[in-house]
């Protein structure tokens, strides 16, 4: 096993989508930051944030230098340990902690955070392992599929009842992928797929939750849309092609909520117009394009799939929220990585992308890649 | 099973058609829809505010203030950001001299979040008051009007309501030069439609407004007043007004009313009563109906028209056209507007200015009343002709007196000399407009002699000033409401100019309903004009002829001393006035009434006449040698 470095233009993609995050994060924030916390300090979620952002390079070296086999081990009780704390978070107990009406959060000890973003890197290396161990199984649907799709099921529908359809529906989406990457029959996958898509569709319209968002989303016009989608719209459209300047942005005093969560899409997108949005999507796409190549050239079937799972999760989130604050979907609340503000979110997807960064430094030389090695490799 | 290339390519091909969805989307929203979205973003996130233009002055022709914007500061309050309003209340009535329990008042309304404190505070009050740095209280820039001559020419100036809207007046007629053009400055807020802590960008700067250079000479407009209001007072009338033309230029140069508020110089229509005989005359002579030998029979002062009679209140036997106008002869001036025709009079009362607007720069003109012949009764020639079925306004009357004084050009009252700007820098000129030529100059020039002896013997006396050469004539005009005549109630107006020979100042008083001791037009008015008149000799010592000779009489001294060209008839007049020799009847034959007799008289013959027109035969004889009965009956007819 050759011990190279990590990927260096992956390592690049990351800090540089983190640094603008962080300016990002402070131009969305500043002005709100009174508003929203009580506080007087303007660069009160920028202080917040860099302190996670510190704690989650800590994890993502940390994880880098993680070797596979802990790793694996770690799997069941990480995603037995996020079951329970998702089981936590719907039981009113004095730890769960619920924001407008949805106990999303746990509170130990001071801190809060979300096990659903805990569930997010769990679930993928729980998979990995999975169909690392079942690798000639996996494409059976008794053996292989059913096991796997249960605790995907299990997952989803503890988020979904939190509630948080959005998560719910990211973490199904993941799950799949990782069962696709894995091997798992295109027929299962699909079926499951429409299936779950069907049961939440239906799940939604019974208790109502969220279905306004659908409904708005269908609508046609866009004022029509919904004041978050006709605000996130206004914001994109004023940038228009250089944008108005960073920190010059208007539409973050209150016009679009959420400003630097799940909507700072569209405030970056007005203050750096659509040049540096397509700077920013050529970030995401050296992040994929670097990951997916990680994936390809990793050693083992678990730090394969573990690696597609992981850079396909960061670009699903970057896609749908993206989306989004573009009103290709419906309004979902969901974080955009590296952009948003967020503390759990921030620090699990550094601490994935340090396992994405060990996967790419445990790689196959250049010789490992010949064909007939390969094969024997295989076999 | 390691996942194979063809999965990768899959996934990641999502991921790049996904990611080519978003680019598409953002390129519509970016690059298409861009000029929408700014549009409503711009409105939603920035609200505009004025700033205001500095407001125009007001000047006098010779450039002293009347009315100029100061610099002021707007007190506004948001109560709902004060919490204890009573310490602010005390600080704010303390500096800006305001009454602490009302602005306590406005203070109290927790709910409200404006409450305008003071209009326009003194700047110096406002930067104490900024000192002291009270919650709730803001500043904005406004500006104070403020007339320096107080209320002089207030009819003139006009003024503005409480939010600065111009009512009356020349701010309101010339608002447009004078309100310049207020700035823009653009304040950001947000989503709740508070301000964000940043100065505004000045979108466009204010445009400060012009300044009215007015042809108003704010001194003599002050004497108009006081000379007004003595009169007003004196004869205890309702109101009136005075008008002061330059009859050379057309320039008003005072224009006084009372009450002061309302322009009553140029809004209220009276009857002009003999004052109008100015236009009969002038008419009369400039169609060769009459001249000055004419003598007039007025039957005793009373003359028969349909519906009743035509009476001299002076009457007087056998007047020649000077006494006649001297003594406003009602008989002698219907007489003329006989001989001269309906629609001839109609003309020249047309061409006089009345019955139409005199174009003044000031809202609300009223163009008089003046009906077309067609629509006249059998009588109206001859009312008409003593200046009654008629309603002029005073500018209208003291325009007609200009055009006469100045030689027979109509002439466009001018109130507004120029526009200027901010700088001085002279924006537009507005020159002095003739608008027709009324009369020809000789007529004028008669006209003038005609008017001299008004006011040197007639009914004008009051109005004589020792030393200066003095024209005029009075009028009584009867107050009608819903088309009859108000028993006691007059217009006295008393219209003149000088120095008569070369008029520099004409002169228009009216007094509304004057109810002292007399309401006759000389009486009432002829002092206000002398003071004014006085005040003039005092200011300009030119005035005072050059050669400073007292004129008692035309008679004495006909018009040879005047600048201006000797008319014809006076040459004629003063050489045969040098026919009589002692100790034998003169030759008067041919002579006007008026010249005769002045030649009798000077013999110290008394006489008797019968007839009109000029002396066809005088008894005794010519050149006979004077008896001891010294009296001479005259024939008068038409000549040959």
């Amino acid at each position: 096993m050759d011990e190279a470095g990590m990927d260096k233009i992956l390592l690049f993609a990351v800090l540089a989508l983190t640094l603008v995050g962080l300016v990002m994060v402070y131009s969305s924030s500043y002005t709100i930051a009174p508003e929203i916390s009580g506080s007087k300090v303007p660069s009160y979620f920028l202080r917040k944030h860099v302190v996670r952002i510190v704690f989650g390079f800590l994890l993502l070296f940390l994880f880098a230098r993680v070797g596979e086999n802990a790793l694996r081990t770690l799997a069941r009780p990480l995603m037995i340990v996020s079951i329970v704390l998702l089981v936590l978070t719907l039981l009113p107990t004095s730890l769960s902690h619920s924001v407008r009406g949805a106990s999303r959060w746990l509170k130990v000890g001071g801190f809060s955070f979300q096990p659903s973003e805990v569930t997010k890197i769990a679930l993928v290396v729980y998979l990995a392992d999975f169909v690392s161990r079942r690798r000639y199984d996996i494409r059976r649907f008794s053996n292989g599929f059913l096991p796997a799709f249960l605790v995907i099921g299990l997952v989803v529908l503890l988020v979904a009842m939190e509630p948080n359809i959005g998560t719910a529906a990211m973490l199904l989406l993941i799950g799949l992928v990782v069962l696709f990457a894995g091997g798992a029959h295109p027929l299962h996958l699909s079926a499951s797929l429409a299936g779950c898509a069907g049961a939440m569709l239906m799940f939604m319209r019974v208790t109502g939750y969220n279905w306004e968002r659908i409904d708005a989303h269908l609508s046609s016009s866009a004022e029509g849309a919904g004041y978050h989608l006709w605000q996130s719209l206004i914001a994109i459209g004023a940038g228009g092609l250089k944008g108005v300047g960073v920190g010059m942005g208007n539409q973050k005093y209150l016009f679009v909520p959420d400003a630097h969560t799940d909507f700072v899409f569209a405030i970056t997108a007005e203050e750096i117009g659509l040049l540096g949005m397509l700077g920013i999507i050529g970030l995401f796409f050296v992040f994929v394009w670097r990951g997916l190549k990680a994936a390809r050239r990793a050693q083992t079937v678990f730090s394969s799939v573990m690696a597609t799972g992981i850079t396909m999760a960061i670009a699903a989130y970057f896609c749908v929220s993206a989306g989004v604050c573009t009103g290709l979907l419906p309004t979902a609340g969901l974080p955009m990585p590296f952009m948003s503000y967020g503390g759990t979110s921030s620090m699990i997807l550094l601490a994935s992308c340090g396992m994405l960064l060990g996967v790419s430094r445990r790689r196959q030389s250049f010789i490992d890649l010949q064909p007939s090695r390969w094969r024997a490799l295989v076999k | 099973m390691k996942p194979g290339a063809y999965k990768m390519f899959i996934l990641f091909a999502g991921f790049l058609v996904f990611v080519a969805l978003i680019v598409v989307k953002l390129v519509d929203i970016q690059i298409v829809k861009h000029d929408y979205y700014s549009k409503i973003a711009n409105q939603q996130h920035g609200f505009i505010r004025s700033i205001p233009a500095k407001r125009g002055s007001i000047f006098d022709r010779n450039l002293q203030p009347l009315a100029v914007t100061l610099p002021a500061v707007r007190v506004c309050a948001d109560p709902s950001m004060i919490e204890d309003a009573g310490p602010v209340a005390a600080r704010l009535a303390e500096v800006l001299g305001v009454n602490r329990r009302t602005v306590a008042g406005k203070l109290a309304e927790r709910d409200s979040r404006f409450k305008l404190i003071d209009r326009a505070a003194d700047v110096e009050a406002a930067a104490a008051l900024k000192c002291l740095d009270l919650p709730g209280v803001y500043f904005e820039p406004a500006g104070k009007r403020v007339s320096p001559m107080d209320q002089v020419a207030r009819n003139v100036i006009g003024y503005l309501s409480v939010d600065d809207r111009p009512l009356g007046g020349i701010e309101l007629s010339l608002d447009d030069e004078l309100r310049g053009k207020p700035g823009t400055r653009r304040y950001l807020r947000d989503a709740l439609g508070n301000a964000r802590p940043c100065v505004g960008a000045i979108v466009e700067m204010p445009v400060s407004g012009n300044s009215v250079v007015l042809t108003i000479d704010a001194d003599l407009q002050a004497v108009a007043e006081a000379a007004l209001d003595e009169a007003i007072q004196s004869n205890k009338g309702k109101g009136g007004c005075v008008v002061i033309v330059d009859p050379r230029c057309g320039d008003i140069l005072a224009l006084a009313s009372s009450p002061r508020g309302c322009n009553y110089p140029v809004r209220t229509v009276f009857e002009p009563g003999s004052a109008l005989k100015i236009c009969t005359f002038s008419t009369g002579l400039e169609l060769g109906k009459v001249d000055t030998t004419t003598v007039f029979n007025t039957n005793g002062g009373k003359l028969k028209v349909p519906g009743g009679w035509i009476r001299d209140d002076h009457p007087r036997d056998f007047p020649d056209l000077i006494d006649a106008l001297a003594f406003s002869s009602n008989v002698a001036s219907a007489q003329i507007a006989r001989l001269v025709g309906s629609w001839e009079f109609y003309r020249y009362l047309k061409a006089f200015g009345f019955g139409s607007r005199t174009g003044i720069a000031l809202e609300g003109e009223s163009p008089g009343i003046l009906r077309e012949p067609h629509l006249w009764s059998k009588r109206s020639l001859e009312t008409l002709a003593i200046g009654q079925e008629i309603g002029v306004t005073a500018v209208q009357l003291a325009m007609a007196y200009a055009a006469v004084a100045n030689g027979g050009t109509l002439l466009r009252p001018r109130l507004v000399k120029a526009i200027i700007d901010e700088d001085g820098n002279i924006k537009k000129r507005y020159p002095a407009k003739a608008v027709r030529t009324v009369i020809r100059h000789e007529t004028a020039l008669e006209m003038i002699r005609l008017l001299e002896t008004v006011v040197q013997e007639g009914t004008g006396v009051p109005a004589r000033i020792e030393g200066i050469r003095v024209a005029g004539k009075t009028g009584t005009g009867q107050k009608a409401e819903c088309g009859k005549y108000i028993e006691g109630k007059f217009h006295s107006v008393f219209a003149g100019f000088t120095p008569a020979d070369d008029a520099r100042y004409v002169c228009t008083v009216v007094v509304d309903e004057p109810s002292g001791w007399t309401h006759y037009g000389g009486t009432v008015c002829g002092p206000a004009f002398k003071s004014i008149v006085e005040f003039l000799l005092r200011r300009e010592k030119r005035l005072i002829p050059s050669q400073c000779q007292r004129l008692t009489s035309l008679r004495e001294s006909p018009l040879s001393q005047g600048s201006t060209a000797v008319p014809a008839s006076g040459v004629e007049l003063s050489s045969r006035l040098e026919t009589g020799r002692e100790g034998l009847y003169p030759s008067i034959e041919g002579m006007s009434l008026r010249e005769a007799t002045q030649v009798l008289a000077s013999a110290g013959i008394s006489w008797s006449a019968s007839g009109s027109g000029r002396v066809v035969r005088q008894d005794p004889a010519a050149y006979s040698p004077l008896d001891g009965a010294r009296t001479c009956s005259l024939t008068l007819g038409a000549m040959e």
